[in-house]
Order: structure tokens, then C-alpha cells, then sequence
């Protein structure tokens, strides 16, 4: 389960490094400063935070970052021993279990761990209800504000009713933070941040089509590490500023036949959130001549194109709009046939994640969906996206190998 | 008298074909969120699916097990032609998992009616007030087109009223059994609570008025049981459906007094308010306001309730039955448990898949807990 970083195949890849390291140092000199701070779930509106100056943390992030330096493990045990049941989501162990810990030394926190306490608390249900339920454990311990954006499920687009609801709870949010800052809303403000949002959603778009040029230019394990702008930064000139340049290096790796790998056989997607304590599951098929090409996670997690005639409705249906978690079976699996084709993928690895419900139900359905319509072979390994307790490596490649020969034979 | 609760549970199918041979339809639902009463003044009979603690053999093709056991056992029975005699079924938005079992059923099983109730989580406030009231109009549109014929506001407001009465006389034996402890066996109780599920309304109430005035009339009587010495118990979770748990408690010298179970007060301890000039609204109303699930935001409502009712000084101890996989509840109880413990309350944890009674050391486990409480 090594994760020692590999030779990335863009240069600009090396910039998410810096832009990380900046995010936090604001963060935490946001805090000492007096500034007030956010924690905020991912799919949250976080435009909406910027405009009002307050900066975000990413606990999610900040549990993927723990995961992926094998540092998960203790914080998890850490949340069960408190009596937080062993099944529920990783992130949120390991978040209650860095908040709960006690009794022996702690290891040094990366980036100087999440900025303590939480000003405000801001989560939504559009991913999960477990955000919902792991930010009143939060609020239970800091007693402070606590929004909440709700949402249903979305089957096919987002209806006018669907809309309005996210339309009245994001006026009522700006009520809110108006009281909770104590300043005037100042909707030009907003108004840019949503059009910086927009941009760069437009070039993270274009960066993910660009991935289904044969050969494919650069696989999932470098991705993963570019997608933190868009999860943390929407809503500021530096996403759009990084994902632009992305955008143009990808062109001319694309214009000159580039691939990721020097002899691409095999095009592959993957479903779920990525195993972050082994990334490096996503480089392995690369000696088989195999590349992972499109992930539901990276293409329909983040992100978002706004449509800014409308600003305010134009936000609301990004926000119910191609958001994975958030569609109905049904629409997962259309949505899943499209990018099947477009990124002529010849497999798909879907991770029956055990402590993400919202994302692996329906995958068995999508799974036989495929295999019945299109003739596309899948493969389900199982696993928990941040808790290592339990996974096996070994079998988890052993199968990877089956299912790589299993599609060579094919083709 | 005692038994009758127990039979209408064991007859359940036979309860529900007797409605639909008198040509009534029969309408399944999930949890606590569903407005019975809508169902009931459109004629139909609605009983809740409780799923079923046997071992899952056709839904493990379609769902992972890491889903809970009502979810992943109620997608088996109807992949198995058990609930074949529903005309239809009703999957409240609650939480995840049954949210996504709609996608399951529509796919798997569609074809008769299937109603998504798509309410939102938010039930306290404006926002979520509005759009809960518009899902349950919405809902009584659908089940208007289904028997192609509008639900008048008079059958509405009759319908309030026999659900309140029906929800009156469960609560009338809750306070009655918390008075008088021992009168009334807690199995016997928690079957008269569950039979409400899935039987005809005036029928239940009519047994329920003649069970209760039978254990007034043993009181009256002087025949005050000798169980005086019983340890009273708070029943803390989501769903509590394996009747022999509470025999089981029962055995060990524990009588469960109180609870925050949607088999249990969550279901009866919110009436709708009657003589409303648009009785949709009461019923919304009813439904919108009631002791919510852990999966409902707020639902500090429900946590003040298990405190006020341990405030009232004579519960011993808390039990919580945590259904596996159940996140909504799973993230409070840690919560729960320690500001019980605060309050010098002893706490048992115990994890449930529907089954309960089956666990030979579940046994040695509430023994021990009683043994506990009776030394304190």
C-alpha cells in the first residue's frame, strides 16, 4: 500500500501541491486572526461562504488527506472506542476521532490540522444525510450555527419545484450569515464568485473530456490529486487560474497523441470515492496496459456549470444538477452509458464502499444494466474508502488481474 | 382478551384479504412519515412493512449487506411474491437507504402503485414546512387518481378523528402502564402497539377500549399484580419488532415503561388537531410537527422526550436497540448515551437485525443488566 508519488504526466499537476499548502496557511492565519471559519461539507455552497469572506474547512478533505498518509486507521478506532459504531462513514470516524482524541500522543496533524473551533457549521444533504447527522454531532460539541441545505434525490433534471426549494433555503442561508457576520450581503460579490465557479466548472469539463481522447492522457491517481481546487476553492480566481493551465497542457498532450501510458489496451472507469490509503490501486493496471479514463467521483462529484442569466436559479440547479450521490438509480445508470461510450471504455471497477451507502446502493443494478445493454463487464471489489481496516491488497489485485484478462480475452 | 393483539399480528395476510374480498385495496408503506389517514378516506386498508428478521436468500442479487436489515429484508419479501397482495406500496424519503430502495422496487418490482413521499429533512421552519405540506397534497393526488374519485375534506376530517382515537387509547395504556407497573405485560402492550400497524382502525380501537377498561377493572378489582419489584426500562432506537424481546425482558424481571421507538410512542404520541377547516393541513400538520426520526432535522425533539421521560424519576435504565447499518440513529446514540450517563442513568447497547430474541447472549447481556439495576 505504498503511496510514494509517481512521475506525473502533467507539469502542471506539480501546482496543486502549492495551491494546497496557500489554502491552508489562509486558513489557519483566517483563524488566529479572529476570522471567522467555516467547517463545511463538500457539495455545500461554498461560493455563497466566500462571498461573505468566510473561509471553509473540508473535515471530508481533511479525513481523505489523513487516509491517503495511512494515518486513518488510529483516528477511526479512536471515534469506536467513544462509541461510534464501526460501520459508519470513514470520514466521519476518523473527523469524531481526531475531535475525541485522548489518552496517548497524538502524530503530527498535517498542515497543522483543521482550525479549531468551527465558527459556523454548513452541510447538506445533496451527497448524503450523514453529513447531516455528522454535523449535529459537531454542533452538539461547538454550539455553534449549524445550516443546512437540503435536497431530494434528482431523476433525470432537476424540476422547478426542485429548484425553488434550494432557491428559498439559499436566500434563507443569506439572511443568516448577514446576522452571523453582522455585514450587508453584497450580491455583486456573489455574482463574480459564481461566474469564477462557473469558469472554472467549464475548464474541469473540458479537462474530463479531454480524457476520452485515445490514448488517454492522463489516468485517476493524478487526477485525484488535481481535484482539490474544485472541491475547497470554487468561488475564487485560483481554481480557474489552475485548471485553465491544465486545461492547455491536456490540449497539446492530446494534439500530439500523448497517452498516459506508452501502449494503452485497456479503458477503464471507476465508481465510487477512491480507496485513499491505496491510490496506488489506480497506477497498478497501468503495467497491464490499462488506464482509468473517467471516474464518477471526479466527473460528477465537484463541479458544476451555472448558468448566470439566472444567478440564483442558475445556482440552484447546478447544485441538484450531475451530482451523482444525488441522482436516482435510473439516472446513474443513463448518465453511466453515456460516459461508457463517449470515453470508449471497456470495463468498469465499481467500489462497494461499505461505509458509503448512498454511493454503492444500486450498484449491482448498474453492474447488470451494463453488461445487459452495452455487453460492458464490470468488476466490484470491496472496500472502505478510508478505513484500511480489512482490506486486503492483495486479493483486491488478484481480482483487478482476472478482470483485466477477462477484457483482454474479449476484445 | 390478552391474545387478541397477538392474533391479529399472526393474521395478518388473513386481516388484509378479508378487506380486499369486501373489494378494498391494500396499501404497504414504510416507516413513520406516511399519512395514514389520506389512505384510510380513500377506503383503503395501509399496514406498515416491518420487513422480517429470516435470512435474506433473493435480495443479497440487488442490494449489498451492509444495508440494514429492514431495507434488505423488505426488497427480499417482495422479490419472493410475499407482499403480492399489496395494491401498493409508499417509500417515504426517511433516509438513504429507503430513499433508494424506491429506485430498487420501482425497477425490480413496478407495475402497481408506487408513490415516492419525497418529504424533505428539514421539519421545523418555514422552508421545510411548505414543502412537506406540498409532498402530502401531492401524495393524496396520487392516491385520487388511483381510485379515480376525490377524497373529500369530511372523509379527511372522519379519518383524523379515528386516528386519534386510535392514537389517544395507545397512549391512554402507555400512561396507564407507567402508573401502574406490571398491570399490563409489556409484550402484551407492544403487540397491541404493532397490530395498530396493520389492522383496520375501528376494529383495533375497538379492542383497545375493551382491553384497557379490562386492565382498569383489574385495578378496580384490587388484583394489583405482585410485580411490583420490576425494573422499569426506557427502549431507545428505531424499530423494536421481535415481540419475544420484550418477553425476554420480561424473564429477567425488566418491564419497558417508556420508549422513543417508531413501534412505540413515535408512532401515537402526536394526535392531528380536529376541526380544522382544511383537514390536509392538519394532517401535514400532524405529521410534520410529531416525535421525529433520527433521520429528521431537527430531532432534538426526540432527545428532549427521552430525557423528560427519565426526568419523571422511576426508569432504572435505558436500553438502546441499534438496527445495524441504521446511520440516522447511529450517529445520535453516542450522544444520547453520554448525557443519560450524566444523569446517572445506566445505559445498555444492544445491536439488532430485526431479530433479537434469537441471540443466546443477548440473554446473559440483559441478565446482567437487570442484575445490575436491581442492586442499585
Amino acid at each position: 500500500m505504498s503511496q510514494k508519488s509517481q512521475k506525473r504526466a502533467l507539469k502542471t499537476s506539480y501546482e496543486a501541491g502549492p495551491i494546497l499548502q496557500t489554502y491552508w496557511a489562509e486558513l489557519h492565519a483566517a483563524k488566529n486572526s479572529g476570522k471567522p471559519v467555516a467547517w463545511a461539507s463538500g457539495n455545500g455552497p461554498v461560493e455563497l461562504l466566500y462571498s461573505f469572506g468566510i473561509l471553509p474547512a473540508y473535515p471530508e478533505n481533511y479525513a481523505a488527506v489523513l487516509a491517503s498518509k495511512q494515518m486513518a486507521l488510529e483516528f477511526c478506532q479512536m471515534a469506536e472506542s467513544a462509541g461510534f459504531s464501526r460501520d459508519l462513514c470513514s470520514y466521519s470516524k476518523i473527523n469524531l476521532g481526531d475531535l475525541l482524541w485522548k489518552d496517548k500522543e497524538k502524530p503530527e496533524m498535517p498542515f497543522g490540522g483543521l482550525p479549531l473551533p468551527p465558527d459556523i457549521l454548513v452541510t447538506t444533504r445533496i451527497p448524503c444525510l450523514v453529513q447531516v447527522k455528522w454535523w449535529e454531532v459537531l454542533q452538539d460539541w461547538y454550539h455553534c450555527p449549524l445550516m443546512i441545505l437540503d435536497a431530494p434525490l434528482v431523476d433525470d433534471a432537476p424540476t422547478e419545484d426542485q429548484i425553488d426549494y434550494i432557491v428559498v433555503q439559499l436566500k434563507e442561508m443569506i439572511r443568516r450569515l448577514e446576522d452571523f457576520t453582522h455585514t450587508k450581503f453584497d450580491e455583486q460579490k456573489f455574482i463574480k464568485a459564481l461566474a469564477l465557479s462557473d469558469e472554472a466548472a467549464g475548464y474541469w469539463d473540458d479537462i474530463m473530456d479531454l480524457r476520452a481522447s485515445v490514448p488517454c492522457p492522463v489516468g485517476a491517481r493524478e487526477m485525484c490529486g488535481n481535484v482539490f481546487p474544485l472541491v475547497a476553492l470554487l468561488g475564487t480566481q485560483v481554481p480557474v487560474d489552475f485548471y485553465k493551465k491544465l486545461r492547455a497542457e491536456l490540449q497539446s498532450k492530446v494534439e500530439m497523441k500523448a497517452g498516459m501510458i506508452p501502449d494503452e489496451k485497456i479503458r477503464l472507469i471507476y465508481d465510487n470515492i477512491p480507496i485513499w490509503y491505496d491510490l496506488g490501486l489506480f497506477s497498478y493496471v497501468e503495467q497491464f496496459g490499462a488506464v482509468f479514463v473517467m471516474e464518477t467521483y471526479l466527473r460528477y462529484v465537484w463541479g458544476g456549470r451555472i448558468d448566470m442569466t439566472d444567478p440564483y436559479r442558475g445556482y440552484a440547479r447546478k447544485i441538484l444538477s450531475n451530482v451523482w450521490l444525488d441522482m436516482s438509480i435510473d439516472t446513474r445508470f443513463k448518465t453511466l452509458v453515456n460516459d461508457v461510450k463517449k470515453h470508449k471504455a471497456d470495463g468498469v471497477v465499481f467500489l462497494s464502499n461499505r461505509s458509503c451507502r448512498r454511493y454503492s446502493i444500486g450498484q449491482y443494478e448498474l453492474r447488470d444494466m451494463l453488461q445487459k445493454e452495452l455487453g460492458i463487464p464490470s468488476l466490484i471489489i470491496e472496500a472502505d474508502h478510508s478505513d484500511p481496516s480489512g482490506y486486503s491488497e492483495s486479493q483486491t489485485k488478484l481480482r483487478m488481474d482476472s478482470f483485466l484478462e477477462l477484457i483482454k480475452r474479449r476484445k | 382478551m390478552a391474545n387478541n393483539f397477538k392474533d391479529l399480528l399472526i393474521r395478518q395476510k388473513e386481516l388484509a384479504a378479508d378487506w380486499k374480498s369486501k373489494g378494498g385495496k391494500v396499501m404497504g408503506h414504510f416507516c413513520n412519515y406516511v399519512p395514514d389517514e389520506i389512505l384510510h378516506a380513500a377506503g383503503i386498508l395501509s399496514i406498515r412493512i416491518f420487513g422480517s428478521p429470516a435470512p435474506v436468500t433473493h435480495a443479497d442479487a440487488h442490494l449489498q449487506t451492509y444495508v440494514c436489515k429492514v431495507i434488505r429484508s423488505s426488497l427480499d419479501l417482495g422479490l419472493k411474491g410475499e407482499l403480492d397482495y399489496l395494491d401498493g406500496l409508499i417509500i417515504p424519503y426517511t433516509c438513504d437507504a429507503m430513499r433508494l430502495l424506491y429506485d430498487l422496487w420501482q425497477k425490480n418490482l413496478g407495475g402497481k402503485f408506487l408513490h415516492l413521499l419525497d418529504i424533505p429533512c428539514l421539519i421545523r421552519g418555514d422552508i421545510g414546512h411548505t414543502r412537506f405540506q406540498d409532498e402530502v397534497i401531492r401524495f393524496k393526488r396520487a392516491v385520487e387518481g388511483y381510485i379515480g374519485n376525490e377524497i373529500s375534506p369530511d372523509a379527511l376530517s372522519n379519518s383524523i378523528r379515528v386516528y386519534n382515537q386510535n392514537r389517544s387509547l395507545l397512549k391512554e395504556l402507555y400512561n396507564l402502564r407507567r402508573k401502574e407497573t406490571g398491570l399490563v405485560p409489556c409484550k402484551q402492550a407492544y403487540e397491541a402497539v404493532l397490530s395498530s400497524f396493520i389492522t383496520p382502525k375501528e376494529l383495533h380501537s375497538s379492542l383497545l377500549t375493551d382491553f384497557i377498561s379490562d386492565a382498569k377493572s383489574r385495578l378496580s378489582t384490587k388484583q394489583p399484580p405482585e410485580q411490583s419489584s420490576k425494573v422499569r426500562l426506557h427502549i431507545s432506537g428505531s424499530l423494536v419488532t421481535d415481540i419475544d424481546f420484550y418477553d425476554m425482558i420480561d424473564e429477567y424481571g425488566g418491564d419497558v415503561v417508556s420508549d422513543d421507538l417508531c413501534t412505540g410512542t413515535r408512532y401515537y404520541w402526536d394526535n392531528a388537531i380536529e376541526g380544522d377547516n382544511d383537514p390536509i393541513n392538519a394532517i401535514s400538520d400532524r405529521y410534520f410537527y410529531k416525535l421525529p426520526c433520527a433521520c429528521k432535522h431537527p430531532n432534538t425533539d426526540r432527545h428532549e422526550f427521552i430525557f423528560d421521560s427519565v426526568r419523571q424519576g422511576d426508569i432504572q435504565g435505558v436500553i438502546f436497540v441499534m438496527e445495524k447499518y441504521c446511520d440516522a440513529h447511529l450517529y445520535d446514540q453516542p450522544l444520547l448515551h453520554e448525557k443519560l450517563e450524566k444523569m446517572n442513568i445506566p445505559v445498555l447497547v444492544i445491536d439488532a437485525e430485526l431479530g433479537l430474541s434469537g441471540q443466546e447472549q443477548l440473554r446473559t447481556r440483559i441478565q446482567t443488566f437487570m442484575d445490575i439495576l436491581k442492586r442499585k
